[in-house]
C-alpha cells in the first residue's frame, strides 16, 4: 500500500486512495454520528416526568392555578349578589388546572384566557352561580366551543345572537367571550341572578359586531338551525382538518343527516383537500366506486355501513358526513353544492 | 505540522491509537456516568416502593350490577349479592376510600363521586368492624373546596370517616413497572399508610380526551405534579394506573351518568338517568360495563385494551358472571 502523506512541495499530484489514516478518520467521524443518533434517539423518548423535575416542581401538588387572588370581581355584580370566593385566573398553560381534560377543546380553538368567580346571593350563600369568562380570541372561536358543547333542547335566550339556558345555567357568546354561569341549585333567584348577570356583562363591554357567513351557506330545507357547529381541528378524526362547520338535517322517516363545510384559501386547496380525505378515508377501508360522482369531482365512499360524500366547490370543501342512506346522502350534497354555487367566487 | 515534514507510518499509527485510546476512554466514562434514569429525587430522596396488592386473595372476581335511583340502598343490595361487605372488609380493617373529588362542583352535576354513596359505605364499613374508614383524592381544583362543595366531606365526616386533603409532603416519586409515563412521578402515597383495605368510588363520566372517565381513570387523583401533561396520551396513563393499583374493591356509580360535555359537564341536560351501580373487584371489568352506560363498547376506550394487556383484569366482564339486583 502506498503512503498517503507526501510533502506539499512534491511535484507529482497528490495520490486520492485511501488509506488507513482515512479510514481511521471515517471511523472516528462514523462513532460520533452514531453518538449523535444515540442522543437524538434518547431525547425522542424523553420522560416527561424529568421536565417537571427539572423545573423543580416534582412533589408539587397545587398547579399554576394558583394565581395571586383578585379582590375585584370579573364582571359587574347586580343587586343583591356579592362574590363568594376570589377570582382565578387561568393561561393555556394552566387551563386544565381547571377544567381538566375539556382543556383541549378550547385549546384547540384558540384559548387564551379563563377568568371564574363564585358569586353568592348576598342573603343567601348557599345559593351560587360560578362565571367562567373564557377569552376565545375572536368571535369565530367563541362561536366554535359554544357550538361544540350546546345543549340539545335548550331555551333560546334573546340577550346575545348565540345563548341559551339550560336548567341550572346559562350559556352565551359575546364577542370573543364565550361565557358560562353554572348555578349551584335550579333556584329560580339564581336563574334571575344569572340574567342579569349576563346582561350586565353585555352591557359593560361593548364588541364589534361580527357574523358566521358559513352559517349562511347550509340549505335551509330540512336544517336543524340551532345544530350548527364549528370544529375548529381535526375534524373527523383527520390531521389538518380545521375550521369545519357541520349541520344536521331532518330527513322524512325520521333519519337525519350531517352536512359539513369548510372556507378553504382557495380553490386548489379545497379540491386537495377533498382528496387527501378520501385518501384517509380510503385507508380506514372505505371504498369508492368510480360511477359515484354526486359533483362534478366529488365521491361517495362507502364505509362501515355508512357512506360519506365529498366533493369541493370553489373555495368550499363540503360533503356529507356518516350518512347511513346513500341516496338522501347524494341529493343533499347537491343541494349543498347548489347553495355553495351561489357564493361569488365560488363557481 | 509543516507541509514538507513526512510522517511516517508507525508515528502516524502511534497517534491515531493515542487518539483512539482518548476516543474509547471518553466513551467509556460517558457510559460508566450514564444515568438512564434522568434527573430526579430518585438521587436526592427515597422512592416510594409499589403500592400494595389490596385485593383479598382467594376471594376470586366478583362483580354485581345494582338497578335503582337510590345510591345507598342500590349499594347494599348490590353488596349483599356479593357476600355482603363483610365479604371485603373485616373487623380491625383500615379502609381508605379514593373518591372522585377532582371538581369544585355541586353534586347534582355528577361530576364527582356522589356524598350518599361515600356515607353509605363509610357507614357499611365501620359496621363491618372496620377500625377506621379515610376519604382522600389529590383533586384538581382547590381540594378544600373540592371536598366541601361536592357534599364529601360533610358526607364522610359525619358517618364517620377522616378526610384526607392533600398536602405536598404526602407524594413521594413512584415508578411503576414497565411504565412509560409513570416514572419518577410524585404519588399520594401517605394516606395509604397502614391502609388494609383500598376501595375506589367513582362516577360515570364522558370525557373529553379519553372517552370516558370511570375507576380506572379515578386513580388520576393519586398522581401529583404537573399531571396534565398525561392529557398527551391519556390512554396509556390510565392503563397504567390501573396497572399501578390493585384496590380492594370499585363502585362504579351510573346511576346519573354524564353523556356529555365531560369530564365537568355543568348542565343537567348533559346527564342521563341511568340507574345503575356496579361493584366488582375486577376494575377492567367494572369499567368496560360501564362503557355501555355510555352507549360505548369496551373496545371504543383503548384504555380498556391496555389495562388488560397489563394485567389489571378482564373486558370480558360477562365471563364474571355478574350478579343483577334491583332496588
Amino acid at each position: 500500500m502506498s503512503p498517503i502523506i507526501r510533502p506539499a512541495s512534491a511535484a507529482r499530484p497528490i495520490e486520492r486512495r485511501p488509506g488507513p489514516q482515512t479510514l481511521i478518520a471515517a471511523a472516528v467521524l462514523a462513532c460520533l454520528l452514531a453518538i449523535a443518533a444515540g442522543l437524538v434517539w434518547t431525547q425522542s423518548r424523553f420522560n416527561p416526568a424529568v421536565v417537571n423535575f427539572l423545573q423543580g416542581e416534582a412533589a408539587r401538588v397545587r398547579g399554576p392555578a394558583a394565581a395571586p387572588a383578585a379582590a375585584e370581581p370579573i364582571l359587574p355584580l347586580s343587586e343583591g349578589m356579592s362574590a363568594l370566593t376570589p377570582a382565578e385566573h387561568f393561561d393555556r398553560e394552566t387551563l386544565s388546572d381547571k377544567i381538566d381534560g375539556k382543556a383541549e377543546l378550547y385549546l384547540s380553538a384558540g384559548f387564551l384566557r379563563l377568568d371564574c368567580q363564585r358569586l353568592a346571593l348576598a342573603a343567601q350563600p348557599e345559593l351560587w352561580v360560578e362565571v367562567f369568562l373564557y377569552d376565545m380570541g375572536s368571535f369565530e372561536n367563541a362561536y366554535a366551543v359554544f357550538s361544540a358543547q350546546r345543549r340539545a333542547d335548550a331555551a333560546m335566550l334573546d340577550f346575545a345572537e348565540f345563548a341559551y339556558r339550560a336548567e341550572n345555567a346559562l350559556f352565551f357568546v359575546h364577542g370573543p367571550f364565550y361565557v358560562e354561569m353554572i348555578a349551584s341549585g335550579t333556584d329560580e333567584r339564581l336563574r334571575a341572578s344569572m340574567d342579569a348577570l349576563a346582561r350586565a356583562f353585555i352591557l359593560g363591554r361593548p364588541v364589534a359586531q361580527a357574523a358566521i357567513a358559513e352559517r349562511g351557506l347550509f340549505p335551509k330545507t330540512g336544517l336543524v338551525e340551532t345544530s350548527i357547529s364549528l370544529i375548529p381541528a381535526d375534524a373527523f378524526g383527520v390531521a389538518g382538518l380545521d375550521r369545519v362547520f357541520t349541520a344536521t338535517y331532518r330527513k322524512p322517516a325520521g333519519a337525519e343527516l350531517t352536512a359539513f363545510l369548510s372556507r378553504r384559501s382557495g380553490p386548489q386547496e379545497a379540491a386537495a383537500l377533498a382528496g387527501a380525505y378520501v385518501d384517509f378515508l380510503k385507508t380506514y377501508g372505505g371504498e369508492v366506486k368510480v360511477s359515484d360522482e354526486p359533483v362534478p369531482g366529488g365521491a361517495v365512499v362507502a364505509i362501515l355501513d355508512m357512506f360519506e360524500v365529498v366533493f369541493s366547490q370553489g373555495p368550499f370543501l363540503a360533503g356529507i358526513h356518516e350518512a347511513p342512506d346513500r341516496d338522501q346522502a347524494v341529493t343533499l350534497a347537491k343541494e349543498l353544492a347548489a347553495k355553495l354555487e351561489e357564493v361569488p367566487g365560488a363557481r | 505540522m509543516p507541509a514538507d515534514e513526512a510522517l511516517s507510518r508507525r508515528e502516524f499509527l502511534g497517534r491515531a491509537a493515542k487518539a483512539g485510546a482518548c476516543l474509547a476512554a471518553a466513551g467509556a466514562i460517558a457510559y460508566a456516568t450514564h444515568d438512564p434514569e434522568g434527573p430526579g429525587p430518585a438521587a436526592a430522596e427515597p422512592q416510594a416502593a409499589a403500592l400494595p396488592d389490596f385485593s383479598i386473595p382467594g376471594l376470586g372476581k366478583k362483580m354485581g350490577i345494582g338497578h335503582g335511583s337510590d345510591r345507598a340502598r342500590t349499594l347494599q343490595l348490590t353488596l349483599q349479592a356479593l357476600g355482603g361487605i363483610e365479604a371485603f372488609v373485616r373487623k380491625g380493617d383500615r379502609v381508605l376510600l379514593k373518591v372522585n373529588a377532582a371538581f369544585a362542583s355541586p353534586p347534582m352535576l355528577s361530576a364527582t363521586t356522589h356524598p350518599d354513596l361515600v356515607a353509605e359505605l363509610t357507614r357499611l364499613c365501620l359496621k363491618a368492624g372496620a377500625a377506621s374508614v379515610a376519604v382522600t383524592d389529590n383533586p384538581i381544583n382547590d381540594p378544600a373546596s373540592c371536598f366541601a362543595l361536592t357534599g364529601i366531606a360533610q358526607a364522610a365526616r359525619s358517618a364517620g370517616a377522616d378526610v384526607i386533603l392533600p398536602e405536598e409532603r404526602f407524594f413521594k416519586p413512584m415508578t411503576v413497572k414497565g411504565a412509560q409515563l409513570i416514572r419518577n412521578w410524585p404519588v399520594l402515597t401517605a394516606p395509604l399508610a397502614g391502609v388494609t383495605k383500598l376501595i375506589g368510588i367513582a362516577p360515570v363520566k364522558d370525557h373529553h380526551r379519553s372517552g370516558a372517565s370511570m375507576v380506572m381513570k379515578n386513580w388520576y387523583g393519586l398522581l401529583g405534579g404537573r399531571r396534565n401533561i398525561f392529557h398527551q396520551d391519556i390512554q396509556t396513563i390510565i392503563a397504567e394506573l390501573a396497572g399501578m393499583v390493585t384496590p380492594t374493591l370499585v363502585v362504579l356509580d351510573g346511576t346519573t351518568t354524564m353523556i356529555a360535555n365531560g369530564p365537568t359537564g355543568g348542565s343537567l341536560a348533559d346527564l342521563k338517568e341511568t340507574r345503575t351501580l356496579i361493584v366488582g373487584t375486577d376494575q377492567v371489568a367494572v369499567d368496560a360495563f360501564g362503557a355501555t352506560l355510555l352507549g360505548k363498547a369496551a373496545a371504543d376506550l383503548p384504555f380498556i385494551a391496555k389495562a388488560e394487556a397489563r394485567g389489571a383484569g378482564t373486558a370480558d366482564y360477562r365471563s364474571l358472571s355478574p350478579v343483577e339486583v334491583s332496588a
